[in-house]
């Protein structure tokens, strides 16, 4: 019986720490599954924990001989449709038919049956090290903390569309280094 | 791709309107569509990792099994049956035997190992307490008595210690403990945060699983009655091992480790602080608490008055509302209803779009704050997120009450404290038709130790400390003053977009500038507001 089988049949007997062992080896591809397609973070972890919630309550009906990640992040993605729905306004706006647009990018990029989300996370994380200390700085400053782009733009004394442009550059380099290890590892 | 579209996705992704430009060029050229999901992706990752490892993830996920559960019996029975309780009656059998053995020995009524009653010798003292019920059999402590080598049973509540060197030791019951000399204590189940400065350096504390000595820290044990020990050390070092071990391990500032005596397993944590109260508040009030008491006793018409002091009466004043249409006298049958209630009359509120509105803003920031009303629910009755809120409807920065109305958030009906970016929920379900009395604390934060949900924020029903789910070790930072931050409402969601009423009854409200204590929150159920002063 694989490490996986063993864990899902301790949880189907109720032990909900041999649960959270799984939960703990899927998490991050989980997470990264729907931080891809979801702006809002804390939203992405919330749908993150109800998919495994959901995972649990349905664990009898998962077929052990097959691989349980991409049945954990397909029931993720449906949570995420399901969220999505019920934001959506009734009469659609061109901010939301435009992030339908993206969504359906990310959707054709990062198939469930992949743990690719996982794997540009990693790649990220990677790159964002070799950045520049100043680019860093205006990385975190924007992603991390979430600083509006006029605050970022009063405290390092530049015009609005500089910082804007600045953050698309670095955005891009980012894309690219992403690209450059991934096709490493390939 | 033209440099115009470049800066399109730029300029869209720093939040300025240029959607409509961007959607069309998006959908007429494919290489711009996916250069902006490239883009958007790279931001919602930078986003996540911005976010952290999340290493309290896996607990979370199942204490929302727990929690969801929680009322329905079979699988709570499912879940009950989980190895560790196992585990727990062989530990009892253990910790009986070895009671048997030092009753033999020592010809002593109480079992718990180590104790050696009869000194006089003392070591601390109890500082603070609250909603502390101590075991009979143990004797009841109050504030300012002394402990020396004496078993301690605490039911429940919080009891903090301040031992002579200087540590203070946060209890959370039920706890029972054995404080052995003056920097020894024996746990054999509770939780309990330690606060150790330089000269209580060595403190220890012992349980049937480990041993966790201080080396100059703050640390967080959680010695569980079905066999089990943590240990959390949120600032400093601690050394700690296994009964079996004969090495210590050192852990510091964000580790934590789990050691199970009975398997003799370890297994390294994440750090959660967000269990622990970390502290229990100075009670000792200086000066006048600023409050408002809404008691809707009007026999008729459209306003609610009120009394109070410190705050602006004037913008306390109540108004019945229709949604976002104001109510005027005369319109029969149209929004809140006014019904006989704890004392004098209260309103019902149908959940069909009637709400009170105030122009009170409301406490601010991490202020400390109680918000004390009667509620009454029914079971079948539906809730929104809307009993009292105000605050500008953002992460942090919202304060609602509410009774659960929502299964993915905790289970149904019981009290709720929501942020937005955190929750925190009751235990028991108050939908039963009979009036609750409910409290919602706040201590107040301050520069170093920001007011949080978990370490911060009590509940009482009826009087009594509740148990609380959920938790979230979130800030709280309520904005009054924000150009959408919403004034108090009485029964509706502070949520913008569609209007979410309260349904249920309420009485009584008191929103107060402070953090009121069990006994001035018991008081407020009895009518008694005296102690607010006039």
């Amino acid at each position: 019986m694989s490490d996986d089988a063993h864990l899902i049949s301790r949880s189907l007997d109720g032990d909900l720490d041999a649960y959270s062992q799984l939960v703990k080896g899927y998490q991050e591809s989980v997470r990264a599954c729907l931080a891809v397609r979801l702006q809002d973070v804390t939203a992405a972890d919330d749908l993150a924990q109800k998919a495994f919630v959901i995972a649990y309550e349905k664990l009898a009906q998962f077929d052990v001989s097959r691989s349980f990640g991409p049945w954990v992040r397909s029931i993720a993605l449906n949570c995420l449709k399901n969220h999505l729905r019920k934001k959506v306004p009734i009469a659609l706006g061109c901010r939301e038919r435009l992030d339908a647009l993206i969504e359906g990018q990310i959707d054709l990029r990062y198939p469930v049956t992949e743990d690719a989300a996982r794997e540009q996370l990693d790649a990220l994380s990677l790159c964002l090290k070799e950045l520049g200390g100043e680019h860093r700085e205006l990385i975190e400053k924007r992603y991390f903390k979430g600083e509006p782009i006029a605050a970022l733009s009063k405290t390092l004394n530049l015009a609005h569309s500089t910082v804007t442009m600045r953050l698309h550059r670095l955005r891009e380099s980012l894309r690219t280094c992403i690209e450059q290890r991934l096709e490493e590892v390939r | 791709m033209k440099p115009e579209a470049e800066k399109l996705i730029a300029r869209f992704l720093a939040g300025e309107a240029v959607e409509s430009e961007l959607l069309e060029l998006c959908e007429n050229d494919q290489d711009v569509l996916e250069a902006l999901s490239a883009h958007a992706e790279v931001e919602r990752m930078a986003a996540h990792l911005g976010g952290g490892q999340h290493g309290a993830f896996s607990d979370e996920v199942v204490e929302r099994i727990r929690g969801k559960y929680a009322d329905e019996p079979f699988t709570s029975e499912v879940i009950g049956a989980i190895a560790s309780k196992r585990v727990w009656w062989r530990r009892q059998a253990v910790w009986g035997a070895i009671a048997a053995c030092l009753c033999a020995a020592l010809g002593l009524t109480w079992w718990w190992g180590g104790a050696s009653s009869g000194s006089s010798k003392t070591y601390a003292r109890v500082i603070s307490l609250e909603s502390a019920l101590w075991s009979v059999g143990g004797g009841q402590l109050a504030i300012d008595d002394r402990l020396g080598a004496m078993p301690v049973e605490l039911e429940r509540g919080y009891a903090q210690l301040r031992f002579d060197h200087g540590t203070l030791l946060l209890v959370e019951g039920p706890a029972k403990f054995s404080i052995l000399d003056d920097k020894y204590v024996k746990f054999e189940y509770g939780r309990a945060v330690a606060n150790v400065p330089e000269a209580g350096h060595g403190f220890v504390i012992e349980s049937p699983d480990a041993e966790i000595v201080d080396l100059g820290t703050k640390f967080g044990v959680d010695v569980r009655e079905e066999g089990e020990t943590e240990v959390h050390v949120m600032q400093g070092k601690v050394k700690a091992r296994g009964h079996w071990e004969a090495e210590y391990s050192d852990l510091v500032g964000n580790q934590a480790k789990r050691w199970n005596g009975q398997s003799r397993e370890k297994e390294e944590l994440a750090v959660q602080a967000q269990n622990f109260l970390l502290e229990l508040p100075d009670r000792e009030f200086v000066g006048e608490r600023s409050y408002l008491h809404w008691g809707f006793d009007e026999e008729g018409g459209v306003d609610c008055e009120i009394e109070g002091r410190g705050f602006d009466l004037a913008a306390g004043r109540g108004r019945f509302y229709f949604n976002d249409e104001q109510i005027y006298p005369g319109e029969v049958g149209v929004g809140p209803q006014r019904i006989s209630g704890v004392s004098g009359k209260a309103l019902r509120f149908q959940g069909d779009g009637g709400w009170v509105k105030t122009n009170f803003s409301g406490v601010s920031g991490g202020e400390a704050r109680t918000v004390a009303f009667w509620v009454k629910a029914l079971p079948e009755d539906q809730m929104a997120y809307a009993a009292i809120g105000w605050g500008e409807f953002g992460p942090g920065t919202v304060w609602q009450i509410s009774l659960n109305p929502d299964s993915e958030h905790g289970p149904l009906g019981r009290l709720r404290l929501g942020i937005l970016s955190g929750q925190l929920i009751g235990k028991r379900d108050l939908r039963d038709g009979l009036w609750h009395h409910i409290a919602v604390v706040m201590y107040p934060g301050d520069h170093d130790d920001r007011a949080k949900l978990t370490t911060h924020t009590l509940f009482y029903v009826d009087g009594e400390l509740e148990m609380t789910t959920q938790k979230s070790f979130e800030e709280v930072n309520t904005l009054t003053e924000e150009e959408n931050s919403k004034r108090l409402m009485i029964g509706r969601s502070t949520a913008g977009g569609r209007v979410s009423t309260f349904r249920g009854s309420m009485d009584e409200l008191y929103v107060v500038q402070g953090a009121l204590s069990q006994e001035e929150i018991q008081s407020l159920m009895a009518n008694d507001d005296s102690f607010l002063g006039d």
